[in-house]
This record gives C-alpha cells, structure tokens and sequence, in this order.
C-alpha cells in the first residue's frame, strides 16, 4: 500500500479540486493496477465529483444545493459549536467522506470530465486529504 | 517594616489569580459553553447585565465585549436601578429579549433575586441567567438559566475576610465567555477564532505569573510606603478602564476604610481637578494602550503629574507618561478588550499594603461599630416588586 496525505487550507464553505494531487500520487506509487482509497477524515467536509473545466466559483452550485436541502438553523440538537458546523456535520454524512478509484495503465481512471473535489461544509479551516493507493497483487493470496 | 511583613489576604489573592487562571478554565469552559442554547443565545436583541458591587463591576467591564464580540445592544446596570427604576417594557415584553445577566457568586442578594423576580412578574420577556458560583442559590433558582462559576481551591493563610479578587476574575471570567460564545454561536468569526479568545484570556492572567507579579509586588510595596498617610483616593479611567477605576476604588475601600472615588477622566477635568489638598490625594490613572482615549489620557497624565500623587497603571510604553508620575507597566492581552481582567492587579496590592502600613483590618474586621451592622442585611432586605 501506498499512502499519500495532503493539506488544505480551506475558506469557509471552500471546495478545491483535487483531481491533479490524486494523478500525481498514483504515478508516484508506480501500481500499475489496483484501486486508490480517498479519505477525508473530518466531519464538516466531504469527497465528490464535478466538471474539473469548470470556474472555481461554479463549485458553489452543490454548496447552493446543499444549503437548500439542509438549511443553516439555530435549533439542531448539536449545539456545542455553532448553527454552520450543525449543519456541516449533515452535509458531510450526506456527501460522504471518501470514496474508491480505479488505477490502470499507471494512472487513476476518470471520466473525461470528472474532477474530484474536496468540499468543506464550515471552516476556514486546515483540513487533510489521504490517499492509499493498492496494487491488485496486494490482493492475491499467496499459494 | 518589610514587604513580608505587610503580607495579606488580599496580596495572596491576587498572586493566585495566574496560578488559578488555568485550572479555572478548564474547570468551567464547557459548562459555560454549554449554559445557554443556540436559539437563547440568537434570539436577543439586547443584554443586561446586572450585579451589586464587585458584580456589578464586572457587567461594566464585560458590556463592550457583548458589545464588540456578540453584536448585541448592552446595558451594564446595578441591580437597584435594574429592580426598582429600569422601564418594565425593556426588562422584558418580547421572549428571551432581553438576555439579562445577574451577577452575584453567592446568589444569595436581595436586589439581585428582586431583579430575577421582577423579570419573572414582567410575563413574556427576559430570560434571565445566574451568573453564580451556587446554582442552587435562591437567585439562581429565581433565574431561568445558570453560568455556573467553579471556583479553584484556595486558602490565604490568613484569618481575615479578604475583598474577593477571585470572584472577580471568576465572575468576569464567565461574562467574556458567554460574550464570546455568543459571537461563536452567531457566526460573527470563526470558531477557531473564538477558540484563539478562550485562550486569550488564560495566557494574559498567566502573564501576570512569576517575576512579573514580583515586580509590580515590589513596586506597589515602595507606592504604599509613599501614600500611607494619605486618607483619599482617587480613579480615573475611560471606556473598558471605568470598570477597573470603580473596582480599585472599591479595594481601597474595604481594605482600607479610607475613602476613594472613582470617575471618567474626562469629567475629573471638569470638576475633581479643583480638589483643594491636592498633594494628598493618591491617584491613579488606568488606561489600555489599545483605549481611543490613550491620546487624551497623555494630556491628563500631564496635569495630574504637576498637582497630585500620581500612578499609572498602563500597558503603553512608561516612557510616554511625565516622569513625575509612578507608571507601573503591565503585560498586554493579546486583544486589547481582555485587558480589564487582571488590569486591577496592581490597585489590590496597594490596598493591602496600604492597610498592613495603616495598620487597618481588611473590610474594618474586628471593629465593633462595623460588626454591630449585620453584615448580611444584603441577604436580608426586603423585596418589592415595583
């Protein structure tokens, strides 16, 4: 296995893209083929996709959409720190922490128009992102 | 005499305020974080903070930080004109508005648990929070909400009532976190940011530790040496620094019995200026580097160095006041609006000092004039609702 962490200084309600971080990793690992794990290990965060072409600012579209399904309120149960990480620990456990890619040929598989993103549901925070990338034949058992 | 000799309840106090600074907080920061719900602390549109005495000195200290931090409208009030002048339609006739603080570490004041019932016989209106170290206390029980306060262990050595310093930072403590809870909660800065305050407040108490508080121990000893024939006080300040004049006032006076003033430096100008036996009155001038008055607080050290006994208590630089003056220079908070929590320190060692070298008992103790009042008629007066 190979591990991969990086740091991200995320403003609030952030999203970066973190499609050329994961190509560059998986070449590194030099596994030719298998599958890479990517993990955001927070609670106010979360992993998904989106048109890598597309202007930073259009990310805020799944913001947008996010903040009308699950609104910012005063009155969640979870109250210890405030009403946007409330409703940030909503967002991430629908959105998800992490999420599995394919690795063929040396190189992680993508859609042709598929980015992959790291949406913050708070901060500003600094935030991490892992990667293990697997080799099939880390997968074999051994006669 | 020697300074080991003028040792004191209240210099032991004052030397525990940044031993206890952060085993305080720790003790407190979570049920103090936890003492209002988001929608109590969202909902108001205006505080009150109310107390007697210390208490209320320290709603008068903690009214900017509501203000700056929390965003809210806020009045610091004492609990008499609160219970028995303050219009009833602004202590309360809309729900949870206003937010009204009563402060009182005992919980067992008369006008403070009037207060608390007064809000209470307004119907729909103020939600009212005890500020106090006994939730079981009949103003605690009269209150809505309680900001706990636990104390840390603490024995002076001395049999003798000290003026509660530690209540003070205690109780003042709870109001800047509550205030900057509030900004938390509302989203005025991150919570990163109100992290950074929290931690603010520890490390500027700490910074008082060790060879700091030597210091200005050593150079309050020689200030009393000079000012112990004196039998009149006086406090200026301005803004955030009114909370720490009216607090120095009030140490003189329990330990010494001597009488003290406080006032705004501004009308000190105008009418304390013309005090005849001018040369006789020890006064200090308390004033943040940080305070929008610090240019005009240079023109009054001027004349105040030129007619009276003067100490400056300041974290500006000394150089900038009159070398006339006595400037005891005090560490700076990291945010100039903590300042008023340990900004006192140097007063209350003078007020020991002055009382050992007097040779007076703190809060007049052992005099039989002063036990034949019943101490407790604090505890004892009678409620009105009005």
């Amino acid at each position: 296995m190979h591990f991969y962490e990086t740091k991200i200084e995320c403003p609030k309600d952030g999203v970066v893209q973190l499609t050329e971080w994961l190509r560059r990793c998986v070449r590194e690992s030099g596994v030719q083929s298998g599958i890479a794990v990517l993990s955001a290990p927070h609670t106010t965060s979360g992993i998904s996709f989106n048109p890598y072409m597309l202007k930073p600012e259009d990310h805020q579209d799944i913001q947008q959409a996010l903040d009308r399904l699950i609104p910012m309120r005063i009155d969640y149960a979870h109250q210890f720190d405030n009403p946007a990480d409330a409703a940030g620990h909503n967002k991430s456990a629908l959105m998800g922490t992490n999420t599995t890619f394919i690795v063929e040929g040396g190189e992680l598989v993508l859609g042709s128009s598929q980015g992959v993103f790291f949406f913050e549901f708070d901060g500003p925070r600094t935030q991490r992102c892992q990667l293990a990338v697997y080799s099939d034949s880390s997968f074999c058992k051994e006669e | 005499m020697k300074k080991l000799d003028c040792n004191n309840a209240l210099r032991m106090e004052t030397f525990d305020l940044p031993v206890m600074a952060r085993p305080f907080a720790e003790a407190n920061d979570k049920p103090l974080r936890m003492a209002l719900t988001t929608p109590q602390l969202f909902s108001p549109r205006s505080c009150l903070l109310v107390g007697c005495g210390d208490s209320y000195c320290a709603g008068v200290a903690a009214k900017p930080l509501f203000e700056q931090l929390g965003g809210i409208r806020t009045e610091a009030l004492s609990a008499m004109e609160a219970s028995r002048h303050w219009p009833k339609e602004r202590i309360g006739n809309e729900p949870c508005n206003p937010l009204l603080y009563v402060i009182s570490a005992s919980g067992n004041v008369s006008r403070n648990i009037e207060v608390c019932q007064r809000a209470a016989a307004c119907g729909v209106g103020a939600l009212t929070v005890a500020v106090t170290a006994h939730p079981d206390s009949p103003m605690a029980k009269a209150s809505q909400a309680v900001l706990p306060i636990s104390p840390t262990p603490f024995d002076s050595g001395f049999d003798e009532h000290s003026p509660g310093l530690r209540s003070y930072y205690a109780s003042l403590y709870a109001l800047c976190s509550s205030a900057i809870r509030m900004g938390e909660v509302k989203m005025r800065y991150p919570m990163s940011q109100a992290d950074d305050y929290r931690r603010a407040m520890v490390e500027y108490a700490e910074s008082f530790g060790g060879e700091v508080m030597e210091q200005i121990d050593d150079a309050m000893f020689a200030l009393a040496q000079q000012w112990q024939e004196f039998d009149s006080f006086e406090f200026l300040g301005s803004g955030a620094q009114m909370a720490t004049a009216w607090f120095d006032a009030a140490k003189i006076y329990e330990a010494t019995g001597d009488v003290a003033t406080y006032e705004d430096m501004e009308n000190w100008c105008h009418v304390n200026y013309f005090a005849r036996d001018h040369r006789r009155v020890g006064t200090v001038l308390s004033i943040s580097k940080d305070s929008p008055a610090m240019v005009r607080a240079l023109e009054v050290a001027e004349v105040l160095a030129r007619l009276r006994p003067t100490l400056i208590v300041t974290d500006a630089d000394a150089a900038l006041f009159p070398e006339e003056a006595t400037v005891c220079q005090l560490p700076s908070p990291r945010y100039g609006f903590l300042a008023p929590l340990m900004d006192y320190v140097p007063v209350a060692l003078l007020s020991g000092y002055l009382a050992r070298l007097k040779g007076v008992s703190l809060f007049r103790g052992g005099e039989p004039a002063f036990q034949s009042q019943p101490t407790h008629f604090l505890k004892t007066s009678q409620i009105e609702i009005v």
